[in-house]
C-alpha cells in the first residue's frame, strides 16, 4: 500500500493541518522572552537607542551595562538574585551551594539552573550547560561520598537528574552533527566524555580507600552508571573520529583539528593559571598530580600539532581529545582537593569551580611566567 | 521608532508564527527555536539603530528568511527519520494520534523535498497563512512570480505524496 494512502486528503490541507498542531512551547517562549530582554537592555546601553536622553537611561539599562561587564555565569547568577529580590532571593543564592536532602535543593535545581538554561543561548551554550549541570550533579555525589552521605535514596535523585542533563547533550550533539557542525559536536563530547572518566575516576579512589567507610553498593551503582555513559560518549567520538578519518575534504578535516586545537590550547592555559593560583589552597599531591596531566596534556598537544602542520589531521585529533581528558582530569583534581578533604589534611579555603569562569586580574608576575613557559608548544 | 515595550509585545504576538514558520522550513524544533530567538534580535538590532518599520511582521519574516538562507549554506540533507523525531508531537500515545504524527511526519518529509524557493512560498501560504499579495510584498517578488511557484510546488508536493518521498 502506498504511504499517500493513509492521507485522504489533498497536500495543502495535511500541511495546515500539521501547521496547526505545531506550537512553541510555554517553556521555550519564556526563554526567548527572557533572552530577548537581556539583550534588549544590554544593547541599549551599548547604542544609546532606546536611552536617547539621560532621564531615560533608568535602572535597567544601568544594570545592563554592568552585566556587560560580567563573565557570563555572573550575569545568571545576578538575574536570578535580581529576580527573586524581595521574596526568594537570599534563597536562591544559598541554594547554590545546596546538596540532595537540604532543603534548598529544589531551587537549585529546578530555579537557579533553569534560568541558567535560559540565558545560554544558542545550541551549542545550552548543550554546555547543560553538560556543566551534569559535572554538577557528579560533583554532588563525590561531596556526599566524602561525608558518607551518598545513601541509595539521595543517589537516586541525583542520577534521575544527570541522567536528564546527559539526554539533553547527546540530543545537542546529534543536532549539531546534522547541522554540519562536527566541530562543536566534538567539542561537547569531548569535554563531557573526559568530565565523566575523570569523576568515575574520583568515586573509584573512594571505594578503594578503606578509610573512607562509603556505601559501596551505592557507589559502585553510580559507578556503572557513569561508566555507561562514558562508554556512550566515547562510541560518540569514536564516530566522529572515524568520519574525520574518512572525511573526503582536507579543509573539512583541517577545520575540526584546528578547532580542537584551540579548545585544548585555551583549555591548558586556563587550567594551567588555575593550577598555579590554587597552589597555596591545594596539597602537594593533589598539586603534583595535576601537575603531571597538564604536562602530559601540553605535550600532546605539541606533537599534535606538529602532526597537524605535516596534514596528519586524524592524528593530530585523537591527540588533541587526549590532550582535553588529562586537562579535565586535572581540573577535577584541582577541584576536589579545594573542596574536599581526600588528598590531606590541610585547610583550605573555596575557591571557583572552573578556571574558565575566573578573572585574569591575579594572572601576573611569576604566574604569568610559569604559564609562558607551560604554552611553550 | 519602536520602543522596548512594543518589540516585546511583537514578541508575544508573532514569535509562535515565526517559531512555526522556521520548523517547516528546517525541520527540527530546536533549531527552528534558535532561528526564531535570533530572527528576534536581529529584528531588534534594527530596530534599535533608529530603522523606521511599518511593517513588523514583513520585517520578522523577511529576517527569519535570510537567517534561514545562511542556515541552508552549512546544512546536510535530512533523513526521513530524522524528521519524523522531529514532527509535531501530538502529545498523546493512541493509535489514532500516532497517525497524526507519522502524516505530520510525511508531510514534512514531502514539503522538505522541494527547492527552497518553492518550500519558502507553501510554507508562508499554508503553514502561515499568508496572502499571495503579502508574501509577494514581504519577497520583494511580483505577485504572479509568488503564483507560479504556489503551482509549482503544490504540484510536485502532490506528486510526492502520491509516489512516496525519497528516503
Amino acid at each position: 500500500m502506498k504511504r499517500s494512502q493513509h492521507l485522504n486528503t489533498q497536500f495543502e490541507t495535511a500541511l495546515n493541518k500539521t501547521a496547526r498542531t505545531t506550537r512553541l512551547s510555554d517553556e521555550a517562549r519564556e526563554r526567548g522572552r527572557m533572552r530577548l530582554l537581556a539583550h534588549m537592555n544590554a544593547s541599549a546601553v551599548t547604542t544609546g537607542a532606546s536611552s536617547p536622553s539621560p532621564r531615560r537611561r533608568n535602572g535597567a539599562a544601568l544594570f545592563a551595562n554592568l552585566l556587560r561587564a560580567m563573565p557570563m555565569p555572573l550575569v545568571a547568577a545576578s538575574l536570578i538574585g535580581i529576580t527573586l529580590l524581595g521574596g526568594g532571593g537570599a534563597a536562591a543564592y544559598f541554594a547554590q551551594d545546596a546538596l540532595p536532602g537540604d532543603p534548598l535543593y529544589p531551587i537549585k535545581i529546578n530555579l537557579n539552573e533553569r534560568v541558567e538554561s535560559a540565558l545560554a543561548f544558542g545550541t551549542e551554550a545550552q548543550g554546555e550547560m547543560s553538560a556543566r549541570h551534569a559535572e554538577r550533579r557528579l560533583a554532588e555525589a563525590v561531596e556526599l561520598a566524602s561525608r558518607h552521605q551518598l545513601r541509595e535514596q539521595v543517589a537516586t535523585i541525583i542520577e534521575t537528574n544527570f541522567q536528564r542533563h546527559l539526554d539533553h547533550v547527546e540530543r545537542v550533539i546529534s543536532q549539531l552533527e546534522e547541522a554540519g557542525n562536527d566541530e562543536a559536536a566534538a567539542r561537547l563530547q569531548s569535554h563531557l566524555e573526559a568530565r565523566l572518566a575523570a569523576h568515575e575516576e574520583l568515586l573509584h579512589r573512594f571505594q578503594e580507600d578503606e578509610s573512607q567507610q562509603v556505601d559501596q553498593n551505592t557507589v559502585a551503582r553510580f559507578r556503572t552508571h557513569i561508566e555507561q555513559e562514558t562508554q556512550e560518549f566515547r562510541s560518540i567520538r569514536e564516530q566522529l573520529e572515524e568520519r574525520l578519518q574518512r572525511a573526503d575534504e582536507a579543509p573539512a578535516r583541517q577545520r575540526i583539528a584546528q578547532s580542537t586545537y584551540e579548545a585544548a590550547t585555551k583549555s591548558l592555559g586556563e587550567v594551567g593559571g588555575y593550577l598555579v593560583r590554587s597552589k597555596e589552597k591545594i596539597d602537594r599531591s593533589a598539586y603534583d598530580s595535576a601537575w603531571e596531566d597538564i604536562e602530559k596534556a601540553r605535550k600532546l598537544i605539541g606533537e599534535g600539532k606538529r602532526l597537524m602542520e605535516a596534514g596528519s589531521y586524524g592524528e593530530a585529533y585523537t591527540n588533541f581529545t587526549e590532550a582535553n581528558h588529562l586537562i579535565a582530569r586535572a581540573t577535577v583534581t584541582i577541584n576536589v582537593s579545594l573542596r574536599l578533604n581526600l588528598y590531606g589534611d590541610k585547610k583550605r579555603e573555596r575557591s571557583e569551580e572552573d578556571p574558565s569562569l575566573e578573572r585574569s586580574d591575579e594572572a601576573s608576575g611569576s604566574i604569568r611566567v610559569q604559564l609562558d613557559e607551560l604554552l611553550q608548544l | 521608532m519602536m520602543d522596548h515595550d512594543n518589540f516585546i509585545a511583537a514578541y508575544d504576538e508573532y514569535a509562535e508564527a515565526i517559531y512555526r514558520h522556521c520548523f517547516f522550513r528546517v525541520s527540527s524544533e530546536e533549531q527552528a527555536q534558535d532561528l526564531m530567538q535570533e530572527t528576534f534580535l536581529k529584528a531588534w538590532n534594527y530596530v534599535s539603530n533608529g530603522n523606521e518599520v511599518r511593517n513588523m511582521r514583513a520585517l520578522l519574516y523577511r529576517t527569519a528568511n535570510n537567517l534561514i538562507i545562511d542556515y541552508y549554506r552549512k546544512k546536510k540533507a535530512l533523513s526521513l527519520d530524522a524528521i519524523l523525531e522531529n514532527a509535531p508531537d501530538p502529545a498523546a500515545e493512541s493509535a489514532g494520534r500516532m497517525d497524526e504524527r507519522h502524516e505530520a511526519a510525511f508531510v514534512i518529509s514531502c514539503l522538505s523535498q522541494l527547492d527552497e524557493d518553492c518550500r519558502q512560498v507553501i510554507t508562508m501560504r499554508y503553514v502561515d497563512e499568508l496572502p499571495v499579495k503579502e508574501i509577494a510584498s514581504i519577497l520583494g517578488e511580483k505577485e504572479n512570480t509568488i503564483s507560479v511557484r504556489l503551482h509549482r510546488g503544490l504540484k510536485k508536493a502532490r506528486k510526492l505524496m502520491t509516489d512516496g518521498p525519497q528516503p
